[in-house]
């Protein structure tokens, strides 16, 4: 049975969205269509599978993926899905499948890149209606960006970088913190999960209004008690909201980084001296020593791409996976710079963890909100949640981003008029 | 060689004081030099070039029960009930007159009507330290510890 379509107008409105839109499962599953199969989702970094072989499980909404690399060191993004009867072909979440995979109900072979290189008793075919060469594995188109590989189940003519935007410079900044210009995400991942909906954590990692609330005592832990965070995140305060368009955005902290070093990230301190110079004569080599000062000022950023990718300090990449209308996975990865002393690395590991994660002094705070408002969601009177924070005094800057202060909901205004654009496009995919 | 029924004890008394939130007292049970490693993704490895669950050396366990203390630590605002049983004890003598035990946990987590089961195996390196046990390392293996976890913020 068909019910009246769904009026993503009317739910998402300019300075308010809708209760329905984190609890009704037919909007989930209009979702994973109009977002997770219509648009680049994050699937991992080239690191990741950095040798022949070397493949991932990832998901495109609801739907398993293999990223791997091939013998000719060639990245594939495959459905994790038999052509012969439907199975997985692959059972571990990381491995090596030089050698191919195999499916395990009737023993199809498949390379690395997906073809089908055999299938016992092939005689059972007809070569008039059965050709080995189109029962390779299903390919899904991938591109990347300073090695984050984002697949798109149907581009239709969008390329990734149109879709990143004003979000590049970001992942410029990311990787100029590395004496390689690359990064790693080779040190392992964090996996949380919560019950809510995914666009809880999207939107909360933009929000830079309850950190000093929520995290007090994290906070306070990082910088001591006497610290003033009004100076950053109040009325007076130099952090920004920045929506970059496209449904991405920034908590914009480059002027306080300048001033302090980030207060929890700042590498002084933790890490002995001349590691740190070696850090930073390896910063100069590849970028001269004018810049220096600047990357490190800056800092790791703290931003997010639509629909499934964060980047946030201490260095750790996010991926967001929906599993369903309330329940969500969160993947956390350390992000290692390339080439810098190990000390400087190790130290963003134990961050990483520390911080975030299962067991973080950060996250779990922000995973037990999100619960708490899908448990208020049920509350039927008002529906409606406000994003009217700075509505009218937000300013939109030369390159078209919109700023506003660090308490203010631009960011997530920025998230739903991109999600609105997405969910009301036709059936081409234009918007 | 240690006394057995004293290992014992001293880990079923760690056990009560993580079940009771008992942060200062349990605190009180490590060394000054102590690690704590909870792995993720894989039950070994290097904790310094692999990320963990938790990795803590003895300052960042003070700052994590010290947040714990302040009742603001919104994930354990209600704390969770917990309830551990603790078995399979094995001791041996390790080097410098430590001892290693090993044992398993199950353990019930409820919190707002939410109930987790989490199971574990646990190695302790114990010290004596002025007549008493000291925890100088503890490792802990969930069985879990390559899926996305629920929220871990008490104490395992
Ligand atoms: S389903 Fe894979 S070989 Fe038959
Ligand atoms: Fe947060």
């Amino acid at each position: 049975m068909a019910g009246a379509a769904i009026d993503y107008q009317d739910l998402v409105r300019r300075d308010q969205v809708h209760a329905r839109l984190y609890y009704d499962p037919a909007i989930f599953e209009e979702e994973m269509d109009k977002i997770f199969s219509h648009h680049w989702v994050y699937v991992g970094h080239e690191s990741e599978v950095a040798e022949p072989g070397e493949f991932v499980c990832r998901w495109l909404g609801l739907q398993p993926v293999i990223l791997v690399r091939d013998r000719k060191r060639q990245l594939h993004l495959l459905m994790n899905r038999c052509r012969h009867r439907s199975n997985t072909i692959c059972q571990v979440e990381r491995g090596n499948a030089a050698g191919g995979f195999r499916c395990a109900y009737h023993g199809w072979t498949y390379s690395p890149s997906g073809e089908l290189t055999g299938l016992p008793y092939s005689v059972g075919y007809d070569s008039r209606d059965f050709r080995k060469e189109d029962y390779g594995l299903i390919r899904v188109t991938i591109e990347s960006c300073h090695g984050f590989i984002f697949g798109n189940l149907n581009p239709g003519g969008h390329s990734l970088l149109a879709q990143i935007g004003a979000a590049r410079p970001l992942l410029e900044q990311v990787i100029n913190l590395a004496p390689a210009g690359e990064v790693m995400l080779r040190a392992g991942l964090l996996k949380h999960k919560y019950r809510a909906n995914w666009k809880m954590t999207m939107e909360n990692v933009l929000d830079a209004y309850h950190p000093p609330v929520l995290h007090q005592t994290a906070f306070h832990l990082g910088t001591g008690k006497s610290f003033n965070w009004d100076s950053v995140y109040g009325p007076e305060g130099n952090a920004r909201t920045r929506d970059l368009g496209n449904g991405n955005g920034q908590i914009d902290f480059n002027a306080q980084n300048r001033k302090s070093g980030f207060f929890f990230q700042g590498l002084k301190g933790d890490i002995d001296e001349s590691a740190q110079r070696a850090y930073h004569a390896g910063l100069a080599k590849r970028l001269g020593q004018e810049r220096v000062a600047q990357v490190l000022g800056d800092s790791d950023p703290h931003f997010s791409i639509f629909p499934n990718f964060n980047y946030l300090p201490p260095g750790q990449v996010r991926l967001i996976r929906p599993v369903s209308i309330d329940e969500t996975h969160i993947y956390y990865f350390p992000v290692m710079l390339k080439d810098a002393p190990i000390e400087i690395n190790r130290e963003r590991i134990r961050r990483s963890g520390y911080m975030h994660g299962p067991a973080g002094l950060v996250a779990p705070d922000d995973i037990d909100v999100y619960e708490r408002n899908q448990e208020a969601l049920k509350a039927r009177q008002d529906e409606w949640v406000i994003l009217r924070r700075g509505l009218r005094t937000e300013q939109r800057e030369e390159d078209g981003s919109i700023v506003g202060m660090a308490y203010e909901e631009t960011t997530q205004r920025g998230l739903w008029r991109h999600y609105r654009q997405l969910m009301t496009r036709d059936a081409n995919g234009a918007i | 060689m240690g006394d057995f029924r004293e290992v014992e004890q001293f880990i079923y008394r760690e056990a009560r004081l993580m079940d009771e939130h008992r942060y200062d007292d349990w605190l009180a049970l490590w060394t000054d030099d102590a690690t704590y490693w909870v792995p993720c993704g894989r039950d070994d490895g290097d904790p310094e070039l692999q990320v963990s669950i938790i990795y803590d050396r003895y300052p960042q366990l003070v700052n994590r029960l010290q947040r714990l203390k302040t009742g603001k630590a919104f994930a354990e605002d209600p704390p969770s009930r917990l309830c551990r049983v603790i078995s399979n004890i094995e001791m041996e003598d390790a080097a410098a007159g430590e001892i290693v035990a090993r044992s398993s946990f199950v353990l019930g987590d409820l919190r707002k009507h939410q109930e987790v089961h989490w199971f574990g195996r646990t190695l302790h390196r114990l010290r004596k330290t002025d007549g008493e046990l000291r925890i100088a390392y503890k490792k802990v293996i969930l069985l879990n510890n390559d899926e996305p976890l629920p929220n871990l913020a008490f104490l395992i």
